[in-house]
């Protein structure tokens, strides 16, 4: 199963990314997300975990890959191993996350792209005989 | 593609009707010619129009200017005024995650004979000087209590520190940074992202150019800038970097929230947003303009770095070589302006998304050296053709809150252009029309060639026709150094 995909877009880059439960998806949004700023395998030395929630799944999925790319951009941090589990919650839904990786300083190390962050533009979870898929866009 | 409707008012204005979709407060308005039309229906930007035309408060119309692109949220190249007494919104995708990404014109007293042996040299003194690419570094090293001055001051914290002098200040919008910005609402995250970057051009459409004066269409309003033909300027382009992204990222997580709680009915997630009056409105303009200050500063230490490699390369202080600013635009912001309103003065909140603000003659917003002119607004084009000065008008200021267009606009992905363009060709035909290029990534270069934008002449050309502009000079590009 393919993980994700690039499609067109005029001005940004636009995805679109498959999982087979809501956690996969979320956990191949990561790593599309990753693999689209650095050419890089890390180490997964240290460990680091994060929680979140919002009023709808679109928006957990948003927040949670700039709630990623900030602690890249800002605390240096690159994740390999991503254990994450996302539910629905009173009120909306949830996300926890256990994640493995190393320091990576963004600003010595080499970029493959300089994605400035995900948005929340049209984004749509469907689902589909038990697959997921969402279309995001990432301003670069 | 887009098949929605656009009924022609004159012969550059088309309208997407009030009645296109629900929900719609206004109708849609686009500046166009024939052939940009073609490309504008091309990808989903008319939509947006509709979309923007949809937030609470909107005044007048949701416009779009000639430029227009596929965005997200707002398109790029739209405008949209809010009325705070009407509950009006402000929405932080109506500016962007590079707040305040702008452009200054500097110009010099050298001509283009005196320039053309050393141009090669001045491309690498510049190239080495001003930290460009994905990720870069800047040089200049400030603690967090120095940084919370950048942000408050803007530009001035970049001439206090010796990096410019005060009429640099009087050049720019805002003179170089907003009043109001508020360094204590900004995240750990956002100083973090900032500290690195600050002096740093980036990478994407950002881009250092020393261009020469090749046409003029307005000799009045060139030699109050100080332009003539032959003469040499260089060209900055560049924005608030990571500062700017986290700012905007920050505050859409909040946004998000107030849609349910002020119970807004949106068409796109992206133009989440908050009613100007509300504690969260102004905690995002508080934080909005540190990151509109942190680019003025990026700007005027850019400028700095620049003056310092003409200096090297010519052997004479850059006062002596004529290198003042002639303006600086932001095209990626909001601001609280005054605007006539059915005869009626009213304050609202402009947002501009890849637009400039073009006031015209006698707006006392503008320096008084260009009262009589209307206001520098600069039209960077892309790296084989070229870019203009352009004027402010009246028309503009009655039509789109003293708006016009921001660049050439986007035409192909950068998916479309890696597919099409060439690296070898592309730079052959540079180096045939004689331009420097000077990348910190190739990748980059082949996503910013020209073959993926609009023709800016296009786009120039209907803003002048239209009237919410007018032509005042065209530059050539004879070095260009990218990110």
């Amino acid at each position: 199963m393919k993980r994700y995909e690039f499609i067109e877009h005029t001005a940004d880059l636009r995805l679109r990314i498959y999982g087979r439960t809501l956690p996969e998806l979320f956990c191949h949004a990561a790593i599309a997300l990753f693999e689209t700023l650095v050419d890089h395998s890390p180490a997964g030395s240290i460990q680091k975990n994060v929680s979140l929630d919002s009023n709808s799944p679109e928006n957990l999925l948003i927040d949670w890959l700039n709630e990623l790319l900030s602690s890249f951009y800002a605390e240096q941090f690159l994740p390999r191993d991503i254990d994450v589990r996302v539910g629905p919650q009173e009120g909306g839904y949830a996300l926890t996350a256990c994640l493995r990786g190393d320091s990576y300083d963004p600003y010595a190390e080499p970029l493959k792209t300089e994605v400035k962050a995900a948005t929340y533009h049209q984004v749509k979870i469907e689902a589909d005989d038990g697959n997921f898929s969402a279309e995001i866009i990432f301003d670069v | 593609m887009w098949n929605g409707p656009l009924e022609q008012i004159n012969e550059y204005t088309f309208r997407i009707p009030q009645n296109y979709k629900s929900g719609m407060r206004v109708e849609g308005r686009l500046y166009a010619g024939e052939r940009l039309l073609a490309d504008i229906r091309q990808d989903r930007a008319p939509e947006q129009v509709a979309n923007v035309a949809c937030l609470p408060g909107i005044v007048g119309a949701s416009l779009a200017m000639p430029d227009i692109h596929w965005g997200y949220g707002f398109p790029i190249g739209g405008v949209a005024a809010t009325d705070p007494e009407d509950d009006g919104v402000i929405a932080p995708g109506g500016i962007g995650y590079d707040i305040n990404c702008g452009v200054r014109f500097l110009r010099t007293t050298l001509m283009k004979e005196e320039v053309t042996s050393s141009i090669s040299a001045l491309a690498d003194a510049l190239s080495q000087m001003i930290p460009s690419g994905v990720g870069s570094k800047g040089k200049v090293r400030i603690s967090g209590k120095e940084e919370k001055k950048l942000l408050a001051q803007g530009a001035r914290w970049a001439v206090r520190q010796g990096m410019g002098v005060e009429h640099d200040l009087e050049m720019c919008e805002e003179h170089g940074g907003f009043q109001d910005a508020d360094p204590d609402v900004v995240s750990e995250r956002a100083y973090a992202r900032g500290k690195p970057q600050s002096g740093t051009l980036g990478s994407g459409n950002h881009f250092l150019e020393v261009q020469v004066v090749d046409e003029i269409y307005d000799l009045q309003a060139a030699a109050v800038m100080g332009i003539s033909p032959g003469q040499i300027g260089v060209m900055i382009h560049t924005g608030s970097r990571g500062f700017g992204y986290q700012v905007c990222a920050d505050s859409l997580k909040v946004m998000a929230q107030c849609v349910v709680k002020y119970r807004l009915d949106l068409p796109d997630r992206q133009l989440a947003c908050a009613p100007l009056n509300s504690p969260e409105a102004r905690r995002y303009l508080g934080a909005m303009r540190c990151a509109a200050n942190y680019a003025w500063a990026n700007r005027q230490v850019l400028t700095h770095l620049t003056r310092e490699g003409f200096e090297k390369i010519f052997g004479q202080g850059w006062s002596k070589m004529g290198m003042n600013l002639v303006y600086d635009v932001a095209h990626n912001i909001a601001k609280m302006e005054t605007h006539l309103i059915q005869g009626q003065k009213k304050t609202l909140c402009v947002h501009r998304k890849g637009a400039t603000r073009a006031f015209g003659p006698g707006n006392p917003e503008i320096p008084e050296r260009y009262r009589d002119i209307g206001q520098p607004v600069i039209i960077p084009g892309d790296m084989g053709r070229v870019s203009f000065l352009l004027a402010g008008t009246k028309k503009a200021e009655q039509e789109t809150f003293g708006s016009t267009c921001h660049g050439a606009g986007r035409l192909k992905s950068r998916k479309e252009a890696t597919r099409t363009v060439q690296l070898s060709r592309l730079m052959s035909d540079l180096k045939q029309k004689n331009i420097e290029v000077r990348a910190a990534g190739k990748a980059t270069l082949v996503e910013e060639a020209p073959a993926a934008y609009k023709d800016v002449n296009d786009v120039v050309n209907v803003v002048h026709q239209a009237g919410i502009a007018r032509k005042v000079a065209r530059l050539r590009p004879l070095c260009v150094v990218k990110g």
